[in-house]
């Protein structure tokens, strides 16, 4: 359950809304589809609880757009340094 | 010394005149006149000034987008190239692009190379990609000095900071900023291209505010190209709403500032979590219906079921053995009830038959002495046969002696 991304989980979450509200299911199906749906609800809702913006910088030396093989490398060796973005608001620009 | 023809001699000035690159390029200001518009949608028109004239043609395909701009007396400048029309023995300016006279060069450049951007396509609206609706990796072109990065972080971490931002800081204006925004782009789609960990869901190209000079370098042909290009949308956000650089026609979706991109760019955590919480709802809902529905069905098979279960039916034999039981009951008594009185009234009879009752109305019983049998006839003594007499009270013996058969 862990390794399932938050659009997946969202989209499957509508569909087990979708499919029970559906119904014509045995029982068995119905807790199952039931269970899931609030299992994926509350990842959802943790994930967002838990995610914190991240923000890096490319660094690319100067490689930029080089010609064959070298831009392979260039793109492999390129580092993304996180930076820090200060994100309160102190007037328009 | 050679003679030629008309037509040579026409033909060797029309490849002159074609073969001439200044003349294929050039800017001509005059004022209108004369100017039709065919039936078959090219215009035709006179340029004159200072006493000369230019007669021009202006093919349909650009006619349609310039002729508003055209009219006798408008004082114009106009875009093309000279040639020779042999027919007429004229030279005439083929012209494709039309603009009034004093918007400068710089203006008159930049519509000269939308018009060729717009004819090869790139700004076609098929070609614009949908934005994904949960991006994972947003990369953002733009200077890592200024508001405009703050900005955008500002509303991502409000709205989804599920997010990886990757900037690829460039130069955003000046002579160098062209050059410095491709490289950026490009790096971005190296990045994507050879990177599987690090793969980007779109783009965003910003700067704030600026006079035309300063958003120039988002008019350069080959940021324009390299935002074609991109593997990955591309949602330009320069200058302030009323601002239009030619990248806000290549890209895939044109924001009026970096705020409203990445309102664009991201959903929104309050929507989010309320659409979580409906389908919350409506699955408790939904689970809750179900069961109703299964506790229904049990019930009516368990109707069904004990319409035709063993133990009904084992209680229903009961039952009508009970009432058998109690009609062969009633019957009993009845029967009953007749064989005593049958019994009684036998009894009666009985009684009156007893030889005791006969003996207390005065009868005797006699008999032959010694218990021997019953006298009942006459003919049964004779002449001094000793007999038993019983009464009601006591019994006495007799000798007969007479008898009398008669």
């Amino acid at each position: 359950m862990d390794e399932i991304d938050f659009e997946a989980a969202f989209a499957r979450l509508e569909e087990t809304v979708r499919l029970l509200e559906a119904g014509g299911l045995s029982l068995e199906q119905s807790v199952a589809l039931f269970e899931e749906g609030m299992r994926l609800a509350a990842l959802c809702n943790q994930r967002l609880d838990s995610a914190e913006l991240r923000i890096g910088k490319l660094i690319s030396g100067d490689a930029g757009v080089t010609r064959g093989g070298q831009m392979r490398l260039d793109a492999l060796m390129m580092e993304i340094d996180p930076i820090h973005v200060s994100t309160d608001r102190n007037g328009d620009d | 010394m050679e003679t030629c023809t008309v037509g040579e001699l026409t033909l060797y000035l029309k490849h002159l005149l074609e073969g001439n690159e200044l003349l294929q390029d050039v800017w001509v200001e005059g004022e209108v006149s004369n100017y039709i518009r065919a039936s078959s949608g090219h215009c035709y028109f006179d340029l004159i000034e200072g006493g000369t004239v230019l007669r021009c043609v202006m093919w349909r395909s650009h006619a349609m987008r310039w002729s508003r701009l055209l009219g006798n007396g408008a004082s114009v400048v106009v875009h093309g190239g000279i040639t020779i029309y042999p027919q007429k023995g004229q030279y005439q300016a083929v012209v494709d692009l039309v603009q009034p006279q004093g918007v400068g060069i710089l203006r008159l450049r930049l519509e000269q190379l939308r018009q060729k951007l717009e004819e090869e396509g790139l700004f076609d609206e098929s070609r614009k990609r949908e934005l994904p609706a949960f991006p994972k990796r947003i990369g953002i072109v733009t200077s890592e000095k200024g508001a405009v990065l703050r900005d955008i972080a500002t509303i991502v971490e409000r709205r989804y900071p599920l997010v990886e931002l990757i900037l690829a800081h460039t130069q955003v204006e000046g002579e160098s900023a062209p050059a410095s925004i491709v490289q950026a782009i490009g790096a971005l789609n190296l990045l994507h291209q050879y990177r599987e960990d690090k793969q980007l869901d779109l783009i965003i190209v910003a700067r704030g505010g600026g006079s035309m000079e300063d958003l120039a370098a988002f008019n350069d042909e080959q940021v324009v190209r390299a935002v074609y290009a991109s593997r990955m949308p591309v949602i330009s956000a320069v200058g302030h709403e009323t601002d239009t650089t030619l990248i806000d026609l290549v890209a895939d979706l044109r924001a009026p500032t970096p705020s409203a991109a990445a309102e664009l760019a991201v959903p929104d955590m309050r929507d989010l979590r309320a659409q979580l919480n409906d389908w919350s709802q409506r699955l408790a809902a939904a689970a809750e219906a179900e069961m109703e529905g299964k506790r229904e069905d049990v019930a009516a098979q368990m109707s069904a079921l004990q319409r035709v279960s063993p133990q009904v039916k084992v209680e229903q034999y009961r039952q009508r053995i009970d009432d058998l039981l109690a009609g062969v009951a009633v019957q009993l008594r009845h029967r009953l009830r007749l064989d005593r009185e049958r019994l009684a009234s036998r009894t009666l009879q009985l009684q009156s038959l007893d030889p005791k009752a006969v003996l207390s109305r005065g009868y005797s019983i006699v008999r032959f002495s010694g218990d021997g049998p019953v006298v009942s006839s006459a003919e049964q003594v004779s002449t001094g046969d000793a007999l038993d007499v019983q009464t009601a009270h006591g019994r006495y013996e007799v000798v007969v002696m007479y008898s009398d058969e008669a």
